[in-house]
């Protein structure tokens, strides 16, 4: 499957790298020609998250997802598991769902009428007498499956490549870290709902942002902190970054910051944002499911809380907020972010509200936050792109004293750090570099 | 949720009422355009809620009733707010470093097809209508937002106030990488 690529482009992507990984060419946030190539060596190679399987509890509940720019259909056929299939008709390409979600029965193409079960084999042809043989083989016409799905923690996971290493290894200590969010309580967490939404950006800019680049907060997002002087919700949520939060970056170019609560603060110790603790019922909640964290997570985890991450390449989480979400690309200079909003599954519906509201207010296109992050990262692309300026390479030089932590596993640093975002680079250079 | 109710819409106000509520729709978009958001916030019931619920794409099915709006409307919103939530958000928009909105957009809101009927409580009426919210940002960065409002809005001693707004898009996807205006 892997297209030839002219050999003068090829014999560039080496360059696109410092060698020691703190200069990155601006070529990777909007060139069309490298953005073809990432199609294949990137998204075509990488464990992609397509949705949660507290989206389909049933059989024949299905969502409509993406795996890069490609259009999936997510279902759980009638013996239980969850498929995974290309959303296009293998007789003309039809998309075969046509909606974001639902149940159904079978797929039916509204072109020509073919239909494919749950399981993705075609069930029917109109006409199908009169069009071929009695012993036709419509075997291999059911619709594309993708070779691979794996999940962790309820998140559904496919990766086009029959032959990549299992999920499990290809996380691996992520999920020390996302357990903290998603494995904190026995019952796992479920899915409200999915804001979507187009950035004019390359996807890995929001990447990037969300897997350490906590120096943007105070710039950024400085409008935020305003607007609470002196309450001191607002500064603890800043300080617990500053001073809690850790950097780090973890093998297969996957990162974040996570806050390291200290044992004896009584103010931190809670995930969730002190500001959500005022809402009533939410602080009392978060308290009360801390001796079931300490039971299924350990002590070190019980105080540790996600702030971003970002798992390679681009499936993020905001532990505070409530949300994973994917950048999905489309097109060198355009993204659609799709922000899955989640809760602890055996939460009282009053917290879930409340998390749900607090999420809306705070990111998504209409989110205090996330409205300065979308100007500044379009932004970014822009800049990135003229002609003299896109010579220049971007330097990620930030916290170059990373180094080993005694109790968290992976590199470490204090918060304004871009070695994570090195880390992200650097798989992504790998994946490149290899036709 | 406020339903349309075509036995009712339309019907209930005086003329002179469905004047009054005409002009509140018209001043309350003038407001916004002008970036008057403290004088806008003077508009709402302190109880007012906001909210501007996630559209999907939903398939009818054959031998069911037709897909109705509120069959498309998520659980999960883009605006959830109450008036305190408001407030913070126009507090934010002046502090000068809110930076999607610095420089402001420019905005033009257009409000069509008012319907009134009466509301739950004594006192408030049941509106729907149209809008078109265009804006303009920076150079050349265009979009537009179109939707229905359901909206409630009492008689108070402050005369007519904005007491519960549902914003019905009719995008199933936020095509801009801001939302930072009201609807």
């Amino acid at each position: 499957m892997a297209r030839n690529v002219d050999p003068n482009l090829e014999a560039e992507i080496p360059g696109l790298l410092s060698e020691d990984g703190t200069w990155v060419s601006r070529r990777l946030f909007f060139d069309p020609e490298l953005y073809e190539i990432e199609k294949e060596r990137v998204f075509g190679r990488s464990w992609l998250m397509v949705g949660h399987e507290s989206q389909i509890p049933n059989p024949g509940d299905f969502f409509l997802s993406f795996m890069g720019e490609q259009s999936v259909i997510v279902v759980r056929d009638n013996a239980g598991a969850v498929r995974v299939h290309l959303n296009t008709c293998p007789h003309r390409g039809m998309p075969v769902c046509r909606e974001d979600r639902g149940n159904a029965r079978t797929f039916f193409c509204v072109y020509h009428g073919w239909n494919f079960s749950r399981d993705g084999s075609l069930v029917g042809i109109p006409n199908q007498r009169a069009s071929y043989p009695e012993d036709f083989d419509t075997s291999n016409l059911g619709l594309i499956a993708v070779p691979r799905i794996e999940t962790y923690c309820g998140l559904i996971f496919a990766n086009h490549d029959a032959d990549a290493m299992s999920l499990e290894d290809y996380l691996g200590d992520m999920t020390w870290y996302l357990d903290t969010s998603l494995n904190r309580r026995a019952g796992g967490v479920e899915v409200v709902g999915v804001q979507k939404w187009r950035i004019g950006t390359n996807w890995k800019v929001p990447a990037e942002n969300m897997i350490g680049d906590v120096a943007h907060a105070p710039a950024t997002h400085s409008s935020v902190f305003q607007i609470a002087p002196g309450d001191p919700a607002a500064e603890q949520a800043l300080k617990s970054v500053l001073e809690y939060g850790r950097n780090v970056a973890l093998p297969n170019g996957h990162g974040g910051t996570f806050r390291v609560y200290p044992k004896d603060d009584v103010e931190g110790r809670l995930p969730g944002e002190t500001a959500l603790r005022d809402v009533p019922g939410v602080g009392e909640y978060l308290a009360s499911i801390q001796a079931e964290a300490e039971e299924r997570l350990g002590p070190v985890r019980k105080h540790l809380k996600i702030a971003t991450c970002t798992t390679f390449p681009n499936l993020s989480l905001l532990g505070s907020n409530f949300t994973f979400r994917v950048a999905h690309p489309r097109g060198p200079m355009k993204t659609e972010v799709w922000s899955w909003v989640f809760v602890d599954c055996d939460a009282p519906s009053e917290v879930k509200d409340a998390m749900k509201k607090f999420f809306s207010l705070t990111f998504g296109p209409g989110g205090i936050f996330e409205q300065d992050d979308g100007e500044n990262w379009e932004g970014v692309t822009y800049g990135a792109s003229g002609v003299g300026a896109s010579e220049h390479a971007f330097h990620y030089g930030a916290g170059l004293d990373a180094g080993p932590h005694p109790e968290l596993p992976g590199t470490v640093s204090r918060v304004y750090s871009e070695h994570t975002q090195r880390g992200m680079y650097r798989r992504w250079h790998d994946l490149m570099l290899v036709p | 949720m406020s339903h349309s109710s075509d036995d009712t819409l339309g019907t209930a106000a005086s003329l002179e009422e469905q004047h009054a509520v005409e002009q509140f729709l018209y001043r309350e978009a003038r407001l916004l355009d002008e970036r008057r958001y403290l004088d806008w916030l003077g508009l709402l019931t302190d109880d007012c809620t906001y909210r501007v619920p996630i559209r999907e794409n939903v398939l009818a099915v054959r031998g069911k009733p037709p897909v109705t709006i509120d069959d498309e409307l998520s659980e999960l919103a883009y605006f959830d707010d109450d008036k305190l939530t408001l407030a913070a958000k126009v507090l934010r928009l002046g502090t000068g470093t809110s930076w999607g909105e610095n420089p402001p957009s420019r905005t033009r809101r257009i409000v069509s097809n008012v319907e009134i009927a009466p509301g739950e409580n004594p006192g408030e009426h049941l509106v729907h209508s149209n809008l078109v919210l265009h804006r303009s940002r920076r150079v050349d960065q265009v979009s537009q937002f179109t939707g229905q409002r359901r909206d409630v809005l009492r008689r108070t001693d402050k005369g007519l106030l904005l007491a519960r707004r549902l914003v019905v898009l009719d995008m199933s996807i936020c095509d801009s990488s801001h939302m930072g205006n009201f609807f």
